[in-house]
């Protein structure tokens, strides 16, 4: 019995988009602090990505000479996916504004064609550096794809259903002490996926200054002013769609008071920004020849919880 | 089917005609002209057939002996047939730009008589009903394409795959001479038999086989394929375009025809499957390993012919269980993906074509900064690099969506036996788009970004009857996209005969597709808004050009830029034991380094194997030799001794 409509538009799911839209920077922001807490600094301040955005917002522009229309494509197809897929991502159980039947799919597929652009555009400047990064950025999203879409098949095939609303509105406390082995998997690859796909220790460290090892900070070394704001928020957006799927799993309260829910899920969101922030504290980047044996890991991991949920 | 009968009419006009003139321009000019009208007739009829399916059947008034001369067109047949035609009037539109430049080299005649040919072949291998006229176009098919490959056949390098690729059609159609002439056949295979039983004396698994291996090498399947890599660069590109685009699919369609036609077992399913995983993880991972963007294109054709392969394999497996859902889903993942491959793997052909055309070109490594020169080859390509991905909102995320729908459907069936099997496709499809994605960003970002990587490169923007077509299509490409719901529902209808039901079964997919498309429409809004947004902003603030900072260093060469090679590199190394090692490097070494480098180069090693077999059969066939006396005398001995044997054992 579907809880919503399989295919269907959720007009209310506006306001918790909105929130999203409004509250993603405020994720770095929690995690720059956690980290400074760690390192015994004060940090800086809550809102700093906001300021960013506004001075980046207000600046102009510098552009290389060998780009071409690609390369401010990478920006503006980046966040426009990064919006979509926040579209579909559902908060604290309850729906995003577009549901269907295997709406997975779709949801992984715009992050690829976010990747596909920003790697594209960071190729268009001929630059070495940006090629290095690009070239590591396609290869460590096949095994973190394949990871993602085998994580989320495991979910659908826990609950029986197979859109991402769905999926995540039966996931309750009943289903975790049914289902607790196969979840617990699940949540672990999906984390390891999100530290991936974020650029967070320890697959990419988003403070380094050595271009030679770094990754997604490298592909977009030559964007500036509102172009390189497109890409900052972005990061945000995405953080926040990846993060409220991820607590939808890892918070499995499901009270029925849409307005709770929805609040206990955005909660969700700043905890695993905390915990996004121990992590970085607590360890160091790993070598970049290891990234992958990590990321083949997660997928092992998503695998796994699949083939223990098969009779 | 009168104006289809016309179609095909018009085709071997056009053959004979285009040989008749002397001068090039006419011929070429007759050749194309024939061939667009000859797809434009054949549309109608098609397109009535996709929107309301019906068994049209053309036969022949004196039909010649053993029943040939059966024409027939059903949905599946104008499934196939719809995006065949739009491709061969597509690519004898461009393909007279491409060789508007040999003037004067050759004749015109041939390779028009050819290609007018191959479209009736393929027409006919499409709506063909009985054995003997399937073999006949097969054949036909074969033969015409053949001579099309080494149209540039100064060339040894095309001399040689050519020589490949005849040996591997007919090792193929063996298996379906075996398949046609075996008694009471017809085609497709054991209608009006009891499913299930034999058809004529051999059983269904038997027919399975043949059609596998005799369709299959066609298709371009491991390790039959290996002539597929070869053959697609080797040929001029509006002619690879049509062989990627279309011609694989005469393999499947065979494969598709037999499957729907008898009453499958498990087994089969289980056979497509391995083989589908198999041909597509060996298609992409030797895509990556590749230095010339052409055979990086047939690679990736493999890949897709693999994944085709998964649909129809899970398929079988549906109807096999008694799973109908599985079943429609399978055979529709298929279908859509045979009509959103043809249309961008011509696509990128075309480009690839376009700027072999405009550079000389073969080696990505070489190339760069393609895009300044030629905008709409650059455009076109991008296109179809986002469709071929599966990326959406091309059509390309539409064959993946139900294909991965129809593997997670598979999984929560009540019945466990397709478990294995739906998770190997749905691993093997996420697996193998990831990939493409990492091949395709590397391909279009070496070859049409950055900066030119040899001084020496003059391109310039190829001719309005080579940019037409890439327009076209690319245009196609997008409604594809915008379209999947229809496409989706017409491919239901064209299967509905075969998997009653079909129709009911897929609609809320249909409807999960309408409401993506939903998605993608968002996907749009969301850009046009940030499009404009970024324009207001920049609107009168300071805006400059300067060197692309490559960490302050001012003075960059072309040089320094990562090559195809360098991209790929840590991917391929990944797969190494799959392709085998990628290149060879120097490492620097000791106190003053003189020389580095690392040179990228693959060996195809199933096809090194075959040459091998082919060797090693070639040195033990030689005491056969002594047969072969070359003296009629002799010969006249051997129908004579053969002729008393037969005698003596009628006699017995």
């Amino acid at each position: 019995m579907p809880l919503f409509d399989q295919s269907s538009i959720h007009w209310d799911a506006l306001a918790r988009i909105l929130a999203g839209l409004l509250l993603c920077p405020l994720l770095f922001g929690v995690i720059n602090r956690v980290k400074a807490t760690f390192a015994g600094r004060r940090g800086q301040p809550l809102l700093q990505t906001y300021f960013d955005l506004a001075r980046l917002l207000g600046k102009g522009a510098v552009y290389s000479r060998t780009t071409t229309w690609v390369f401010p494509l990478g920006p503006l197809l980046g966040l426009s996916c990064a919006l979509a897929a926040l579209c579909l991502a559902p908060l604290g159980g309850q729906p995003g504004l577009v549901a269907f039947e295997g709406d997975l799919f779709l949801f992984a597929g715009l992050l690829g064609l976010g990747r596909f652009a920003t790697a594209v555009a960071a190729l268009d400047t001929g630059s070495s550096f940006e090629g290095m990064g690009a070239s590591r950025e396609m290869q460590f999203s096949v095994p973190a794809e394949l990871a993602q879409v085998l994580g989320l098949v495991a979910l659908a095939q826990a609950t029986g259903t197979y859109s991402l609303a769905e999926i995540l509105a039966r996931l309750d406390l009943a289903r975790w002490e049914a289902f607790s082995p196969v979840l617990a998997l699940t949540t672990t690859a999906l984390f390891l996926v999100l530290l991936a796909e974020t650029c967070r220790i320890p697959v990419d460290d988003p403070n380094t200054h050595l271009e030679l090892t770094m990754i997604h900070e490298v592909m977009v070394l030559d964007h500036s002013g509102p172009d390189f704001a497109f890409i900052l928020y972005g990061q945000g957006i995405k953080m926040w769609t990846l993060g409220a799927v991820l607590t939808g799993l890892m918070v499995p309260v499901r009270s029925g008071d849409a307005l709770l829910d929805a609040a206990l899920g955005a909660l969700g969101v700043f905890g695993l920004a905390v915990i996004i922030g121990v992590v970085e504290s607590s360890m160091a980047r790993l070598r970049l020849l290891f990234v992958p044996r990590l990321l083949v890991g997660a997928t092992a991991l998503s695998g796994l919880a699949l083939i223990l949920l098969l009779r | 089917m009168i104006l289809f009968a016309a179609c095909l009419a018009v085709f071997l006009l056009g053959a004979v005609l285009s040989l008749l003139p002397r001068s090039y321009r006419a011929a070429s000019a007759l050749g194309s002209g024939f061939a667009v009208l000859g797809c434009l007739l054949g549309l109608v009829p098609v397109v009535q057939a996709l929107i309301a399916p019906q068994d049209w059947v053309l036969t022949l008034a004196w039909p010649p002996p053993w029943s040939m001369g059966r024409l027939g067109l059903d949905g599946i047949s104008a499934l196939f047939l719809a995006p065949a035609l739009v491709l061969i009037g597509l690519g004898a539109v461009y393909g007279r730009g491409y060789m508007a430049g040999m003037e004067g080299q050759r004749r015109a005649g041939p390779p028009w008589f050819f290609y007018n040919i191959l479209a009736a072949a393929i027409t006919g291998v499409f709506t063909a009903r009985d054995p003997l006229l399937l073999l006949l176009c097969w054949e036909s098919m074969a033969l015409s394409s053949y001579f099309l490959v080494c149209l540039e056949d100064t060339d040894g390098a095309v001399r040689r795959a050519g020589r490949i690729y005849l040996v591997a059609s007919h090792l193929g159609a063996a298996f379906l001479l075996v398949l046609a002439l075996l008694p009471g056949s017809t085609w497709p295979p054991g209608a009006g038999i009891a499913p299930g039983t034999v058809a004529g004396a051999a059983p269904a698994g038997v027919l399975f086989l043949l059609a596998l291996v005799g369709f299959g090498s066609k298709a371009g399947l491991a390790p039959l394929g290996v002539w597929l890599p070869e053959a697609h660069p080797a040929a001029p590109s509006h002619v690879s375009a049509v062989l990627s685009g279309v011609m694989i699919k005469t393999g499947i369609y065979g494969i598709l025809r037999v499957l729907l036609a008898l009453s499958p077992e498990p087994w089969w399913g289980w056979t497509l499957i391995t083989l589908g995983a198999t041909t597509a993880i060996l298609g992409v991972a030797g895509a990556l390993a590749q230095t010339e963007l052409k055979r990086l294109l047939a690679w990736s054709s493999m890949e897709n012919a693999g994944l085709m392969l998964l649909g129809l394999g899970l398929g079988t497996l549906g109807r096999a269980m008694d799973a109908p859902l599985v079943a429609a889903l399978g055979y529709s993942a298929a279908l859509i993906h045979v009509v959103n491959h043809g249309v961008f793997k011509s696509l990128l052909f075309f480009c690839a074509g376009s700027v072999l055309h405009a550079t000389g070109e073969r080696r990505m490594d070489r190339l760069g900064g393609v895009l300044k020169r030629m905008p709409v080859t650059g455009a076109a390509f991008l296109v179809a690099a986002l469709g071929i991905c599966g990326l959406p909102p091309l059509g390309g995320f539409a064959s993946e969506l139900v294909l991965g729908l129809c593997a997670v459907k598979s999984l929560l069936l009540p019945s466990a036996s397709l478990d294995i099997p739906g998770l190997g496709v749905l691993a093997a499809l996420i697996l193998c788009a990831g990939m493409a994605a990492a091949v395709f960003v590397g391909a279009f970002g070496t070859v049409f970004l950055g900066e030119p990587r040899s001084g020496e490169v003059h391109a310039h923007e190829s001719p309005a009857a080579m940019r037409g077509p890439m327009i076209v299509l690319a245009g196609l490409g997008a409604l594809l996209g915008l379209g999947a719901p229809l496409l989706l529902a017409t491919v239901l209808r064209a299967l509905e005969p075969f998997l009653p039901g079909a129709s009911a079964l897929g609609a809320p997919l249909v409807q999960g597709l309408t409401t993506a498309t939903w998605v993608f429409g968002l996907l749009l809004a969301f850009f046009a808004g940030l499009f404009l947004l970024r324009r207001a902003l920049l609107r009168g603030r300071d805006v400059r050009t300067g060197p692309t900072w490559d960490c302050g260093y001012a003075a960059p060469t072309a040089r320094i830029q990562y090559t195809y090679s360098s991209f790929a590199q840590p991917l391929a190394d990944m797969f190494q034991s799959l392709i085998g090692r990628t290149g060879s490097m120097t490492r620097p070494w000791g106190l003053f380094p003189a020389r580095a480098g690392y040179v990228a180069e693959t060996q195809d090693r199933i096809l090194a194997a075959f040459l091998a077999l082919f060797e090693f059969l070639d040195a033990r066939l030689e005491a056969l030799h002594r047969l072969q006396q070359g003296q009629v005398h002799v010969y006249v001995l051997y129908i004579a001794a053969t002729l008393v044997a037969l005698l003596a054992w009628g006699l017995w």
